[in-house]
């Protein structure tokens, strides 16, 4: 299963380069403008290929997205979703 | 509606619909009563800490009411007000406060980490905050116990309504002139073009600091209807745009291309009802019919408007798309010239052009720029004068496009004459993001270029080649630029280069380099942080 800790790596290693501040996991990526609309994206994609789901478009949206922890517990859910897992 | 100033509607509707929704904000909504009210106490706040008719007044916040509120209130202290981007960093504030001369910083506690690093600034008021910070502040106590009518002071339409901030080719940016006179032209097109009234629910969906929110605000206040507050975060998700669309059943949006487009892509529209939209604006960059198409067919009830015109002189064209659009990729007119305004599209020699020639458009225009704040060369090159029928010149705006008409009137966009770019609906000059770049002490040569991305708009690269035995990380070059520049403005990769190639002339090839990027790496979109030699 996939931690908090690994989606952060990859917000701070490859979607942003060059950011320097440390990100809490109920920071709001959104609003402090780390995180813009292709890296939302990006992030989803990476979750999908990581985790082995689907997230449907009407999914990716701001309550399931802002924060790392959101994420996070939106990933756990839909895992569970997932038959045979 | 009377009213010669572009706030005079607000009394006029608190006093004819004072229950209506004026603005509304994740289904809480502020009435016409309390928006006036509350822009009169925080007005007479301003007058009280100094403010004077045509000083500026900028206003750093995220979409909430206290922005709606705050705009009103500058407007009614008689001052301008300067919308500054609340993602912008610290530095970049800092020179605009300076450059503008503002003296009053409207913000909320959300920004204070921001305006915090710019430092102390003798005489520099704050309003907006309850955390103390080391500035004069008007405080939300002081705001409270202001009368609720508005302050008695005397304002003309002459007088600048706000100054508007863009991208500058000298690596600072420069600020925009409107005054009331000009913008209620603007207001009043966008009123009659999309035919608001006191029903309609207009988004603001574009940043406060772009001119298509002066439609936000100003063309739904001449309607008496309902600005819907639009947060940044929404603006970020597809799938929540759309969401909020359908809950608070958004009638109107001006917007970019890129928008659209992606919310085709990833909005899950066909999840959502939005048969309440009923007229889309768009412009900023070129829409590729193709993609045009298909978020027509998915919204098969609202009609579409091409709308061009620079910041200097917004809505001077516009192209009411036909349903069903003809097929082909022929780029779309950007229409016929306004009626407050007029076009001349002229050679590099200042002569007027036949009809089917290219030139660069030149606008007049009652929603003309005032010019530049603070910028007497650019403003003695950024305009066209013109031997009038009475005693003064007519004054042109070089748009620095190039348009051609067509046989049944309408403007063609060719592309821009200079270097500045358009992505996902934001201008940034290429020299500016070299300049910034280019002050990093290790960088020797900067080219910054544009390719197309996946989303029919272009993303910047640059490239750069570094003094030899520097021993500086692709990271902190990419963070020296975060600090300067606007987000937007951030290059979506960073080349570091042993050599950079030239032209026969020695000026760098930024051809070659678009050419050999866009060839190398098909899979850019991703972003992959390897680097190329």
């Amino acid at each position: 299963m996939i931690t908090i800790d690994s989606i952060k790596k990859y917000v701070t290693t490859t979607l942003l380069e060059g950011h320097t501040d440390p990100l809490e996991e109920d920071q709001d990526l959104l609003i402090s403008g780390v995180l813009d609309s292709i890296n939302v994206m990006k992030l989803a994609g990476y979750l999908e290929q990581e985790c082995g789901i689907t997230i449907p478009p009407e999914d990716i949206v701001l309550e399931n997205f802002s924060t790392l922890e959101q994420m996070h517990r939106y990933v756990v859910e839909r895992t569970g979703m997932k038959p045979g897992v | 509606m009377n009213g010669f100033l572009i706030h005079s509607p607000l009394q006029h509707y608190a006093e004819v619909t004072p229950d209506h929704p004026a603005m509304s904000l994740q289904g809480v909504e502020m009435s016409y009563r309390d928006l006036d009210i509350q822009s009169n106490r925080l007005a007479h706040a301003l007058v009280v800490a100094g403010v004077k008719p045509q000083d500026r007044v900028g206003l750093f916040l995220h979409k909430c009411f206290e922005l709606g509120v705050a705009i009103y209130a500058i407007l009614k202290a008689g001052a301008a007000f300067v919308p500054l981007d609340p993602f912008m960093p610290a530095e970049r504030l800092a020179f605009i406060l300076d450059d503008c001369g503002i003296d009053v910083l409207i913000t909320s506690d959300s920004l204070c980490t921001t305006v915090e690093q710019i430092g102390h600034r003798d005489g520099l008021t704050i309003a907006g905050v309850s955390k103390s910070l080391p500035f004069k502040t008007i405080t939300n106590k002081m705001v409270a116990e202001q009368p609720v009518t508005a302050p008695e002071v005397i304002i003309t339409d002459q007088y600048l309504g706000y100054i508007m901030y863009t991208s500058g080719s000298t690596g600072a940016p420069k600020g925009m002139m409107h005054t009331h006179s000009g913008s209620i032209c603007y207001a009043n097109w966008g009123k009659d073009h999309v035919q608001l009234t006191s029903v309609d629910r207009v988004a603001s969906h574009a940043p406060l600091h772009f001119d298509l929110s002066i439609f936000d605000f100003f063309s739904t206040l001449r309607a008496g209807a309902t600005v819907v507050l639009v947060p940044e975060a929404v603006t970020k998700f597809p799938a929540s745009w759309t969401k909020l669309i359908q809950s608070e059943r958004i009638t109107a949006v001006f917007t970019v291309p890129y928008t659209l487009i992606t919310m085709v892509a990833h909005g899950a529209m066909e999840t959502r009802d939005l048969s309440s939209l009923r007229w889309v604006l768009f412009g900023g960059e070129p829409y590729p019919p193709r993609q045009l198409r298909q978020i027509m067919s998915a919204l098969p009830d609202t009609r579409f408007t091409n709308v061009y015109g620079p910041a200097e002189a917004p809505s001077c064209t516009c192209y009411d798309i036909p349903r069903p659009l003809p097929d082909g990729d022929e780029p779309l007119p950007i229409g016929l010239v306004s009626l407050n305004s007029e076009g001349l599209i002229v050679d590099s020699d200042g002569n007027i052009c036949d009809r089917g020639d290219s030139g660069e458009l030149c606008i007049r225009s009652s929603t003309l720029t005032r010019g530049y704040w603070n910028r007497p060369e650019l403003n003695k090159s950024a305009f066209l004068l013109r031997d009038g029928l009475g005693p003064f010149p007519t004054v042109y705006y070089r748009t620095g496009d190039r348009v051609m008409q067509g046989d049944d009137g309408n403007l063609q966009f060719i592309g821009r004459m200079d270097r500045m770019v358009k992505t996902r609906g934001h201008r940034v000059e290429l020299d500016e993001i070299e300049a910034v770049l280019g002050s990093h002490d290790d960088a020797i040569e900067v080219a910054a270029f544009v390719v197309p991305d996946d989303h029919s708009s272009q993303s910047i690269i640059v490239a750069v080649t570094l003094r030899s035995g520097a021993s500086t990380s692709r990271q902190s070059l990419i963070g020296h630029m975060r600090k300067k520049l606007p987000p937007y403005a951030v290059p979506r990769d960073l080349i570091i280069m042993d050599a950079m190639p030239h032209t026969s002339s020695g000026k760098v090839d930024r051809l070659h380099l678009t050419e050999t990027y866009t060839q190398s790496d098909s899979q850019f979109a991703t972003n992959k942080p390897e680097l190329k030699k």
